[in-house]
């Protein structure tokens, strides 16, 4: 989700509040392949994919771009991804209602993890394994399209420099379609992992922007490979500050486990704006030792 | 008597009107606050509901606790006894009006402390942030004190909210209208104070300093500190705004205080009244309320068309006037008026001195040789 934030950040230099909207895009389409076609979770993955991207495009093609062609501020940009948002707000609510009324589903508002529907291997659900894996290799593949293709060097040259790179003949305009395509895609993805083991509803996408946002301050605005550090270590914080603190504080610091994002953010812009992936480690490192 | 008319399916008109101007009043307290921010400070605030979330659960909750010091009331007045309590209190209210008065100053100072706290808070990241790594921060910090509203019991009794008594109710079957005239009355003040703002000195360095910070710095402007002034100015604003409306709802439930209603509406009304124009934000204001007590009262009408809920819609409809707004008129239904600090006349006698002047000099010199 983070790499997907920081994706279209690179390419249009604005936070974009709506990333919350693919994820449920991605969630609510394996919900509906799951019961009302009956397709397992992993088969509605491509389709999340795909959905979850159309709907990037849509939002770039029709809001973004017109707006930043006509030399909006980055404030305007920002309150043009908050009203899609709220577009959304009425679309999912119109879509969940549709989804009760006519297949008579009547969890379609909030749904506990589907994770009856993974398979199970040595006792854990299926999704323990395939989600690290998946994110391994998309982070690999990004890295081997940003590094060995043309098109990767392209893209790089874009985030770089948009005008060098319109000057040498790189068409910017398909690369930006194709990187707000993908980052739909992967926050869409992300979504329908989401609800194998998590309860859904249709403003998961909200509740989990201020995670994706933690993530991607964390691993740096202005790096993709920090967006996967960010978001692994946010996730893992999450759980990881909210168990010691339960065992040494009381149970009480698990109702604000949400809340931890927003102090992994607060911390990072106050300590490395830059994120972690700016900061100098090995200078860091050698002057400790030296 | 006459029965009732159904004009529009709207039956009772004075709890309608009454409905709107409250409405109408808070939501222009909050955007003429959030125009001073963002319209001439250049701070964009995406953390209203924040300030408006404090003043109103605090004010609330002090509110009660007061309350139940002066009329001797025992029993925990935000626990699960509170809405009886709460009723008892409007009982005991109803003849005594000291007591009220005190409450809602009380309420009203309590929710204007709360917001000038937060205000103060956010300071610190809002000297500091870029305008978009700021809008990420208070965007986290008001879901967040959402969270803590829900799960910290003792301001307002978690996800249950409390009810606070009728601070008006020896108005009698006027106290609503009371509540509202309060709400107009602040709302007034504000609008007032804000235009009297802009007009004067520190009006135009405020604007100065949002279009060219360097430049109002090197006139030696203290920009940090006029920031920080607005914002607290601002989050006191709101907050009271927040105080009211517990007054005038009678309860405060951390479910209420959302972001779509208390940041992202206030944005919808200055963007599309006109940004940096108060009077343009008041229209906007107008607009917005008057439409959505519409569409909440005839929408029934249209429900039973449709297979889905109709709230939904309205969504649908605000979110896009929005994006087209952004698009097609992104300066407003008013835009920034340019500010003539001389009137029209003595800036024309200037321009005419000033290209007469070189002629008389020339024909003196003539006269001369």
């Amino acid at each position: 989700m983070s790499l997907g934030l920081t994706l279209t950040y690179l390419t249009t230099r604005v936070p974009n509040f709506a990333q919350g909207v693919f994820v449920t895009v991605g969630a609510y389409t394996c919900f509906s392949l799951l019961r009302i076609d009956r397709v397992g979770p992993y088969m509605s993955l491509p389709l999340s994919f795909i959905l979850g991207g159309v709907v990037a495009l849509a939002m770039y093609l029709v809001v973004l771009r017109p707006l930043s062609r006509r030399g909006a501020s980055v404030i305007s940009l920002m309150i043009a991804t908050l009203a899609v948002d709220i577009v959304f707000i009425g679309i999912f609510g119109i879509y969940t209602d549709y989804l009760s009324s006519a297949f008579r589903i009547p969890d379609a508002k909030l749904f506990f993890a589907l994770s009856s529907a993974d398979f199970t291997f040595l006792g854990v659900d299926g999704v323990v394994y395939v989600a690290p894996i998946a994110v391994a290799a998309i982070t690999l593949g990004l890295y081997l399209v940003l590094t060995r293709t043309t098109f990767g060097i392209a893209m790089r040259a874009t985030v770089e420099n948009p005008n060098l790179a319109r000057t040498v003949g790189v068409n910017t305009e398909t690369v930006y379609l194709i990187s707000w395509f993908v980052a739909g895609g992967l926050a869409a993805v992300a979504g329908n992992f989401y609800v194998l083991w998590q309860p859904g509803e249709p403003d998961l996408g909200s509740q989990l922007l201020i995670a994706m946002f933690a993530g991607s301050i964390l691993g740096g605005l202005k790096n993709i490979y920090g967006a996967v550090v960010g978001g692994l270590l946010v996730g893992a914080g999450e759980i990881l500050i909210t168990t010691f603190g339960a065992s040494y504080l009381g149970s009480w610091v698990i109702a604000y486990e949400s809340g931890i994002p927003l102090l992994i953010m607060v911390v990072t812009l106050l300590v490395f704006p830059g994120g972690i992936t700016s900061v100098n480690w090995r200078g860091f490192f050698s002057r400790r030792g030296g | 008597m006459l029965p009732p008319l159904a004009i529009l399916g709207i039956t009772d008109w004075g709890a309608f009107l009454t409905d709107l101007l409250a409405f109408f009043s808070i939501y222009l307290a909050i955007s003429i606050s959030l125009n001073l921010e963002m319209g001439y400070a250049g701070i964009p605030n995406f953390g209203k509901v924040l300030y408006f979330a404090g003043g109103a659960a605090f004010s609330g909750s002090v509110a009660i606790r007061v309350a139940a010091v002066l009329l001797k009331v025992s029993g925990n007045p935000v626990g699960t006894d509170n809405f009886i309590i709460a009723n008892n209190m409007t009982t005991m209210l109803q003849h005594n009006i000291p007591v009220s008065v005190a409450l809602i100053a009380v309420t009203l100072l309590v929710g204007g402390l709360v917001g000038a706290f937060l205000g103060y808070i956010s300071i610190f990241p809002a000297i500091r942030l870029r305008e978009d790594y700021l809008a990420m921060l208070l965007l986290g910090a008001s879901a967040f004190f959402q969270i803590f509203l829900n799960n910290y019991t003792p301001v307002i009794n978690g996800t249950f909210g409390i009810g606070i008594p009728d601070l008006f109710a020896w108005a009698g079957s006027y106290s609503t209208l009371a509540a509202t005239l309060l709400i107009t009355a602040f709302a007034l003040i504000v609008y007032v104070y804000a235009e009297r703002l802009v007009r004067s000195p520190l009006g135009r360095t405020l604007r100065a300093m949002r279009d060219n910070e360097a430049a109002s710095e090197a006139l030696g402007k203290d920009t940090v500190a006029i920031r920080r002034n607005v914002l607290i100015i601002a989050a006191v604003i709101t907050g009271i705004a927040g105080a009211l409306f517990t007054i005038y709802s009678g309860d405060t439930n951390p479910g209420i205080y959302d972001r779509v209603t208390w940041t992202f509406w206030p944005w919808l009304i200055v963007i599309m009244g006109g940004v940096a124009n108060n009077f343009g934000v008041a229209l906007g204001s107008f607009v917005f309320v008057f439409l959505t007590k519409f569409i909440d009262v005839e929408k029934f009408s249209l429900q039973s068309v449709i297979p889905f809920d109709v709230n939904w819609l309205e969504y649908l409809a605000f979110g896009s006037a929005l994006i087209l707004i952004l698009l097609l008129r992104p300066q407003g239904l008013l835009g920034e008026k340019s500010s003539a600090t001389l009137n029209e006349s003595k800036v024309s006698g200037i321009v005419e001195r000033a290209t007469k002047e070189p002629e008389r000099a020339k024909q003196e010199t003539e006269a001369e040789t």
